[in-house]
């Protein structure tokens, strides 16, 4: 067999992050503070590289390939869709990411699920949390997977099984050296997305005859009834409707205050400081490759003008695989394969701190934890990250439906299950365990069963139900529920005392 | 940015402001968005050969969200130690 040239970029690539993952390992073994280290990298972050972390993280296989297809599908109405992620980029930071930093350091809080536990003493809440993670997680891991091994396979003509080997080997191999080692490679993803996204945006213009060209052949294509094309309007002519256009603001803009993947990132920097440089840094980069590589799948119907047999998901590979020399083409997918790595590895050893702390600490206690000795310690966490990585190759190599299915609706899931456990725990002094039990239950519940029976109100995403039950709920059982101690109130409301 | 010297409860304050300076600018911007595509949707005309609604709405709302970002780090974010206590987590 011989070696396709295109894949020599992207081996170099996998060799520098496995290196980076080699590097941090070694750091690793002189830690004083295992847990501290591997799962929030001491809380050592600077600005640039908590907001590249940020954005990579947030920035997946999706925003790179299915994205993209449906904007070349409908036109200028699908970037309206994706819009709302210009506010993605500063909203959390601006208003979780100080108070989480601050609390997580006064409570000793490790993981997101940590600082719920100390804010609510529940350990229903905690267990339930920590169970949603780690299926939503795992899900979207093995969808990740499936989603990057299709388009190595597309692009190189390689076996999806040998693609989806080497690339998800070596992601969970350096994902087990811990949070630095997530931190680093994700810095390195975030920079090669965007140049992925550059080199495919000039092969764009430059095959379909630069922007007026693209425009021109755009204007003829899709023609509504008024004889205006259809790809120039904001509900593309009424195949997206505006409530469906409004509740992207919540699914992909206010509510990605829900993610825990973005929340324990503010638990994990140095300074204020920091965080205000990664709000600029962040806004600027998930803005430009959230509206770019949008905006790049509409211009290409201009280069591409039939659907392709394999459905839109192709147009991606089409672009990279007919419009580009092998060696622009192996620079380029490794955009993609770099938004599939840096949101599996992110899951990834949230899922394991889910798994080694979390949930030891609840059903163990905190002594258990911290009378394990240091090296069974590390040897615990990092097991627990390779068998979770090992199940999703497993699942990404023999794709099961109900898995999926899971990933299909895992984004909306956690939003409506952690966002106002979070939001309302660290605002409202009135909150307690139960509001936060009925919110999970009823918001979560309330989603999945409209996701389940597919069922829809007046066209709008069903983020919609998920998030307004969440409230309502979380409200009335706060209610009914006891006030929080005093002494929860000195350490989380101080300024109300 | 400025830099301060706050007890425990004035850092509560102001990162409950520095939150709300958030929430409107998203707002802010939200609005702005919406306000451009339903003003211009049905004009006709073309900005850079795009359609118009599109580069205001889309464009000129990323470039307001990084305008606003700067200016709500300039004028509400405090810099502050984010650590209430010396070595508070070395007890755990």
């Amino acid at each position: 067999m011989s070696v396709n040239p295109v894949v020599i970029p992207v081996a170099i690539f996998l060799a520098v992050l496995l290196a980076i993952g080699v590097w941090c390992n070694r750091s690793l073994r002189r830690s004083k503070n295992f847990q501290r280290d591997y799962f929030i990298a001491n809380r050592s972050l600077g600005g640039v590289v908590l907001a590249l972390t940020l954005v990579a993280t947030y920035g997946s296989v999706s925003s790179f390939v299915s994205g993209p297809g449906v904007a070349w599908n409908v036109g200028f109405g699908w970037v309206v869709f994706a819009a709302p992620q210009i506010i993605t980029g500063f909203f959390i930071l601006g208003i979780l990411g100080k108070k989480m930093a601050v609390l997580a350091r006064r409570t000793g809080s490790l993981t997101v699920i940590d600082l719920i536990d100390a804010r609510y003493h529940s350990k229903s809440v905690a267990v339930l949390l920590a169970l949603v993670l780690i299926i939503f997680f795992t899900a979207t891991v093995v969808g990740q997977f499936i989603g990057g091994a299709q388009i190595f396979a597309a692009i190189t003509g390689y076996d999806y099984k040998i693609g989806l080997l080497i690339f998800a080997v070596v992601t969970v191999i350096y994902t087990s050296s811990g949070f630095k080692a997530v931190v680093l490679t994700d810095a390195v993803c975030a920079i090669l997305m965007l140049t992925g996204m550059f080199t495919l945006g000039w092969s764009v213009l430059e095959a379909g005859g630069g922007l007026s060209g693209i425009m021109q052949t755009l204007s003829q294509t899709n023609l509504g009834d008024d004889g205006i094309s259809n790809l120039f309007k904001p509900d593309a002519g009424g195949s997206l409707p505006y409530t469906l256009l409004f509740s992207a603001w919540l699914l992909v803009g206010f509510c990605t205050l829900g993610l825990p993947q973005s929340m324990v990132r503010c638990m994990s920097y140095k300074s204020s400081r920091n965080l205000s440089t990664a709000m600029i840094v962040a806004t600027v980069v998930c803005g430009a490759l959230m509206i770019g590589m949008t905006l790049l799948g509409v211009l290409s119907r201009g280069v591409i003008l039939d659907k392709p047999a394999n459905g839109t998901d192709a147009v991606i590979p089409l672009l990279i695989v007919n419009y580009m020399s092998p060696v622009m083409a192996g620079i380029t997918i490794i955009g993609p394969l770099a938004a599939t790595m840096s949101t599996v590895s992110s899951l990834l050893i949230s899922a394991a701190s889910a798994v080694a702390r979390d949930l030891v600490r609840q059903v163990r206690g905190d002594a258990y934890l911290s009378s394990m000795a240091p090296a069974a310690s590390r040897h615990f966490a990092i097991g627990v990250t390779l068998v979770l990585g090992a199940v999703s190759i497993l699942l990404a190599l023999y794709p099961q439906d109900i898995v999926v299915w899971v990933n299909m609706f895992a984004f909306g899931g956690l939003e409506s299950a952690f966002m106002w456990p979070v939001v309302l725990g660290l605002f409202w002094s009135g909150m307690n365990a139960r509001g936060a039990l009925w919110g999970i239950v009823a918001g979560l519940g309330l989603y999945t069963l409209c996701m389940a029976t597919g069922f829809k109100f007046m066209a709008f995403h069903n983020i919609i139900i998920g998030t307004a039950a969440g409230l309502v709920f979380s409200v009335i059982g706060a209610k009914l529920g006891q006030q929080p101690s005093q002494q929860i109130k000195e350490i989380f409301f101080p300024e109300k005392i | 940015m400025k830099n301060m010297n706050l007890s425990y409860a004035q850092k509560f304050k102001a990162m409950n402001r520095e939150a709300l300076a958030t929430l409107v600018l998203a707002v802010i911007i939200a609005v702005f968005f919406w306000g451009a595509i339903f003003a211009l949707k049905d004009s006709g005309e073309f900005l850079f050969s795009m359609p118009a609604w599109f580069v205001v709405s889309c464009i000129g709302g990323y470039a307001l969200s990084v305008i606003g970002v700067i200016i709500v780090v300039r004028l509400f974010m405090a810099d502050f130690p984010l650590d209430d206590r010396e070595d508070p987590e070395d007890e755990r």
